[in-house]
């Protein structure tokens, strides 16, 4: 849950965060050499970064690999940024080239179905009836593992644009208009791949047995 | 915005209302249709649920190796950039001593040059001429 946590509580981090610390000016010192700053920025972005490229990619060691990349990147092109735009908006900006990249090249493109993705014993739970049926209490340890586990099967299984742009709505909490920033699209677009992506998520879940 | 909302308008914008991404007078149209339709009412309920359960979607951990890997190789990096910059001003030194070795010879040699053109041009004045002038006794 730790890395869920830490992509949620950035953006909110980031408005509270001192001038001094935050992304931009840790840039500017980075582009001064200072490797310390750099490592701070790691590590506040390496669970996010890792996720996001996981969205692109369905697989968690290339997703790892594409990171590397990116931070690599912005390590050598720490001088030509210009705050002009969130330091966050031009860090994923980067890392989905290189996934997009990474996709056309076709070595990673997984083809997968549902019933590849639930094996032989799906869970057939109704997660989402117990999660309505419990009002605002949370979920038991052993549930949030399973709902975990069936999320993360359902989402693997959604068209490359729609899973990304679930992932990016969902878990890293980014604005339509960032989102559209980074992929190049506009927000109608993002309108649009959201909604198509909950129908699909839903109807994944169904297939999984997580809703009727 | 013209006009009440319809079902299918409402359907279609019911994701985007909630995640708070619609306009102020559009929210406020969806709000209005969804507090007296019960079907766009019950759509937008199970929208919201989706979106509780996608908060326990955990994404991905990275491996307790990724951020030493990361740092590694900046680190080489920053080594690698050091090398270049001490070879560049070790090659910069070096091209300067070059320079000025050869503005040396170069000067020697078409000084030692022009004093050897001076010398072929002067050999009568140096020879001893005889004397023709008459002599007066």
């Amino acid at each position: 849950m730790a890395a869920k946590e830490e992509g949620r509580r950035r953006r909110r981090q980031e408005a509270a965060r001192p001038a001094a610390d935050s992304d931009e000016a840790l840039m500017a010192r980075v582009a001064a050499d200072s490797h310390s700053a750099f490592e701070t920025l790691v590590r506040r972005y390496e669970a996010p970064l890792v996720t996001f490229c996981y969205a692109f990619i369905r697989d968690r060691d290339a997703a790892e690999d594409l990171a590397q990349e990116t931070f690599l990147r912005v390590f050598r092109n720490a001088s030509r940024y210009r705050p002009v735009a969130r330091f966050s908006t031009w860090l994923y900006r980067i890392a989905a080239n290189l996934c997009i990249n990474e996709v056309k090249k076709g070595r990673l493109r997984k083809t997968l179905s549902l019933d590849e993705a639930v094996g032989p014993d799906p869970d057939g739970t109704k997660i989402i009836e117990r999660l309505a049926a419990s009002g605002d209490a949370p979920l038991t340890e052993a549930e949030r593992r399973e709902a975990s586990a069936l999320l993360d099967r359902a989402i693997r299984h959604l068209p490359d644009d729609q899973r990304t742009t679930l992932v990016m709505v969902e878990y890293h909490g980014m604005p339509y208009q960032e989102i559209a920033e980074i992929m190049g699209v506009t927000v109608s677009a993002i309108k649009m791949r959201i909604k198509r992506a909950r129908e699909n998520l839903r109807e994944a879940l169904k297939i999984l047995g997580a809703e009727r | 915005m013209t006009g009440p909302l319809t079902c299918e308008n409402v359907h279609d914008m019911l994701s985007a209302y909630n995640d708070g991404e619609l306009s102020d007078e559009e929210m406020r149209a969806v709000g209005e249709h969804l507090s007296s339709c019960v079907a766009c009412g019950a759509e937008s309920t199970r929208i919201a649920n989706l979106k509780r359960l996608m908060k326990y979607w955990e994404g991905i951990e990275p491996s307790p190796s990724f951020r030493e890997k990361v740092v590694e190789r900046t680190k080489r990096e920053i080594e690698g950039r050091r090398i270049i910059r001490v070879s560049k001003a070790v090659l910069a030194v070096i091209a300067v001593i070059l320079l000025a070795a050869g503005a040396f010879f170069l000067g020697r040699h078409l000084k030692q040059r022009a004093e050897a053109e001076s010398a072929k041009d002067r050999p009568a004045a140096t020879s001893p001429q005889p004397d023709r002038r008459p002599r007066s006794e």
